[in-house]
């Protein structure tokens, strides 16, 4: 299984330079990092893949094993098989947490019931089965993300997209993140897009940093830190990548 | 998956979950106009679709409140937002067809009408409307913040549904689909295009909803959805403009007949049961003024003028008012339609009031009643019956031409 | 300042109050015939008063958009940070109702403005950003519905919105509505924070 970008080029309304330019990338399954400086196109990039924003005509392609979100009934199948969680996760006013993770599930084209049932079990998998009941709007910022991670795993998607999913954790719900995505990734493709490189090559496969709307670095994590000469430090190793290019 | 659980994708729409208050706010609405419903069955289906007045921009409100949330949740769904609108639709109409049955139950129970079956179409169309108006709140929240939203579908179509009944040209408060505040006595009934002309604006708004949320991001679906409304609009408003201030016409139909003395007493077959019972009373009534002199024909018709201007009415009160009713029917189109170019002035009007007691007093009445009942002085209503009766008829009926007419009294 | 006008969409609500004003001041004396449950027959209700929700609502909308917790944050106290949106809102509805509709139209269409408005802030300290909707909105279909009593000339005093422009009893509840949602201001951020809406 493979995600894929072809020559996708993103501009916003009212900036002078592309966001993404001409990037070309392949991403096959397992644990992707997605590293980068503030601004270098990685929630841009996500939020593409999950078809949230549309490429125009001549702008690139995105698909997954072939499938792209193009016309109404590639984008469908293409959706089916794809997960975002986004960077802000937004609570829905009056309903509980389970009851959005299912909206998920049933946005993401679950049967009724299925997306019920699932949600419990997404829930269990992000540890908030204790707050299945409560009013999303209660949660705490870190409770928020966990939810969101649930939305994400609800419809079990080929393809997670999952935009800084750590940044409100705390270190227990971070170590815990670690090991679910272990868990469900197999022969998914998954996504993280973080500034968090800690613990780098036990937590993800394969490194890919942007820089300027262009792919800097793409391959595995052990040759990524090889970047980092022989202190092999992640930050050392994104500190060279960034300077070489 | 049990109870509750099974309707939880139901239980996140704010129209589900606020409709028990809208359901309940419209029963509340349709039954504080029961006093004046007829046991007739086209009345009391349009009486219990008053409530359209708020559900209409109550229901607006809220789907646009949902569909600004929707916006939020799904921007990479795989559902379309046909499917969302649907779902937003279905509660509102279920919510309003159980609003319309729960009022319809309560004014039957209450009524009792005779015969015959709920107008359908009647209902159909207030749910029609409803989901419409609801369509159009979904839209939007689809695209608006929802503390726009919310308030501008509830102000947009509450200023449309209600305010438009207060203003002219008449059709455009015979296209609103609030049939409720003008329809229908016993005697009357919807002029075939009543129903016709709201419901293809009605449709065409749903129409024009689904077109947009389904190609929104294309410039020619906005004109599409416009024309659509647009093309509707003028084809109902042809249709209605024809049509006086109500979209009624006089009914037609056969009549139950029943004869007390030397007359028959015809009314509408939901009257059956009130005409037995009114029937000793008006033949009475219609006997007495026949012995002072009036010219009372063999057969009166309920709501229906005889020659002489005759008829009786049944709609509420009891058997000795309705033989009353007969005794003034013939004061009941006044004043005369000349008014309108006199600015009001109708100098033969002043014998009015007198006359009615007169006519009274000739039926039966005491004359303190009839003086009272007609606001009439009794001094005068007595010097007027001391006359011979040969008199007093030609009295009235020289006062009955004068009104007639705006001319000054001689 | 530039920014906070731009945060605030200032310009574009005080344009959008200024517009409603203008209609408020046209349609003044316009009735629409409501059914009232508490007389149990149609009687006619102001429009008007439907259309004082705007700058009500504007406000709340326009604070919303400065951002709650910025606010709540803010070391600037926050009638300061607030009272241009307001202020600018209430001014310019009130002008554009007494451009065409005289003195008259002033007081009716800014007292229901005010009064509204004061509903809105209550309602947001209450409920969050859907109480400033859900408050103002309720309380004029009560009126409506409840508004009058048989026998009566002049509507109960809390409906007040229905009443003339002239009437003081009136033109003092919707003050004191205001003064009141003025008074919970700083309070309000907190509150709907405390919702959990951002």
């Amino acid at each position: 299984m493979n995600l894929t970008f072809e020559d996708v080029r993103y501009s916003y309304r009212r900036r002078d330079r592309p966001v993404l330019d001409g990037l070309r990338l392949s991403i096959p399954a397992g644990r992707t990092i997605l590293l980068g400086p503030n601004g270098a196109g990685k929630s841009t990039l996500l939020a593409i893949a999950a078809s949230v924003l549309p490429l125009g005509e001549g702008r690139g392609r995105v698909a997954v094993d072939g499938v792209t979100p193009d016309r109404r009934g590639s984008r469908v199948r293409f959706r089916r098989r794809v997960a975002w969680m986004p960077q802000t996760v937004t609570p829905a006013a009056g309903v509980t947490v389970r009851q959005q993770v299912a909206l998920h599930g049933w946005l993401a084209g679950m049967p009724r019931t299925a997306a019920w049932t699932e949600a419990r079990r997404a829930l269990v998998q992000v540890g908030l089965e204790q707050l299945a009941d409560a009013r999303s709007t209660r949660l705490s910022g870190g409770q928020r993300a966990r939810m969101g991670l649930a939305q994400a795993l609800v419809h079990a998607a080929d393809v997670l997209l999952l935009d800084e999913p750590t940044a409100a954790l705390d270190p227990d719900q971070k170590e815990a993140f670690v090991s679910l995505l272990a868990r469900v990734s197999g022969d998914k493709v998954v996504v993280v897009s973080s500034h968090d490189v800690s613990d780098l090559e036990a937590s993800y496969d394969r490194v890919v940093v942007l820089e300027e709307g262009q792919v800097r670095f793409e391959g595995p994590t052990a040759a990524f830190l090889r970047n980092g000469a022989e202190t092999r430090r992640p930050v050392d190793a994104y500190r060279a990548v960034l300077r070489r290019s | 998956m049990s109870g509750l659980d099974r309707w939880w994708l139901w239980r996140t729409q704010s129209t589900v979950v606020l409709s028990p208050v809208l359901v309940v706010l419209g029963c509340l609405v349709s039954l504080s106009n029961a006093d004046y419903a007829d046991p007739y069955w086209l009345d009391l289906s349009s009486k219990s679709t008053v409530s359209v007045l708020f559900l209409a921009p109550g229901f607006a409100a809220l789907a646009a409140w949902d569909g600004a949330r929707w916006r939020r949740l799904a921007p990479a769904a795989v559902r379309s937002w046909i499917a969302l609108l649907a779902l937003c639709l279905s509660a509102v109409a279920l919510a309003t067809l159980l609003t319309f049955a729960i009022t319809l139950l309560v004014l039957d129970v209450q009524v009792r009408p005779a015969g015959g079956a709920p107008r359908l179409d009647v209902l159909a169309l207030g749910v029609l409307v409803v989901s419409a108006y609801a369509a159009v709140g979904f839209v939007l929240g689809r695209y608006l913040p929802r503390l726009i939203a919310a308030p501008l579908a509830f102000g947009l179509v509450w200023g449309w549904v209600a305010f438009t009944p207060a203003v002219q040209p008449f059709w455009m408060r015979n296209v609103t689909g609030n049939l409720g505040t003008s329809c229908c006595a016993l005697d009357v009934e919807l002029v075939p295009l009543a129903l016709v002309a709201p419901g293809l604006l009605a449709v065409a708004l749903l129409a024009s909803a689904a077109v947009v949320l389904a190609w929104s991001w294309r410039r020619a679906a906005w004109v599409v959805a416009a024309l659509l409304v647009a093309g509707s609009l003028a084809a109902a408003a042809s249709m209605m403009r024809p049509v006086g201030a109500d979209p009624v016409q006089r009914r037609t139909g056969s009549q139950v007949c029943v004869t007390a003395g030397s007359r028959s007493f015809c009314a509408w077959p939901e009257h059956d049961g009130r005409l037995r019972r009114a029937a000793p009373s008006l033949g009475r009534t219609a006997q007495r003024l026949a012995a002072t002199g009036l010219d009372v024909p063999p057969r009166l018709r309920e709501s229906t003028r005889a020659p002489g201007g005759w008829s009786f009415s049944l709609g509420g009160g009891n058997p000795d008012q309705w033989g009353k009713t007969l005794a003034v029917s013939p004061l009941d189109e006044l004043p005369p339609p000349c008014t309108d170019r006199t600015g009001g002035v109708w100098p033969a009007g002043e014998n009015l009031e007198l006359a009615g007691a007169w006519l009274l007093t000739a039926g039966g009445a005491d004359e303190a009643f009839a003086a009272e009942a007609q606001g009439a002085s009794l001094r005068r209503l007595r010097e007027l019956r001391a006359l011979p009766v040969g008199d007093q008829v030609h009295w009235y009926a020289r006062a009955y031409a004068a009104m007639q007419t705006c001319e000054p009294v001689s | 300042m530039t920014g906070l006008l731009r945060a605030t969409r200032m310009p574009i609500l005080g344009s959008v109050a200024l517009a409603t004003g203008v209609l408020s001041g046209l349609l003044r004396g316009a009735t629409a015939p409501v059914p009232s449950l508490s007389l149990g027959a149609v009687s006619p209700v102001p429009v008007v008063a439907v259309i004082a929700l705007v700058p009500a609502i504007a406000v709340t909308w326009g604070w919303s958009g400065l951002g709650w917790e910025a606010t709540a944050a803010a070391a600037r106290s926050t009638w300061l940070l607030v009272a241009p949106l307001l202020v600018t809102n209430l001014a310019a509805f009130a002008l554009g109702s007494w451009l065409v509709g005289g003195s008259g139209s002033l007081l009716e269409s800014g007292r229901n403005a005010c009064g509204l408005l004061g509903l809105a802030l209550l309602g947001c300290l209450a409920l969050g950003e859907r109480g400033a909707v859900a408050v103002p909105t309720g309380y004029l279909l009560a009126a409506f519905l409840l508004g009058r009593g048989s026998g009566r000339s002049e509507p109960w005093w809390w409906a007040w919105v229905l009443s003339d422009g002239g009437s003081v009893v009136a033109g003092g509840s919707a003050i004191a509505l205001l003064l009141g949602g003025v008074l919970v201001l700083p309070r309000i951020p907190v509150a709907v924070l405390r919702r959990g809406e951002r």
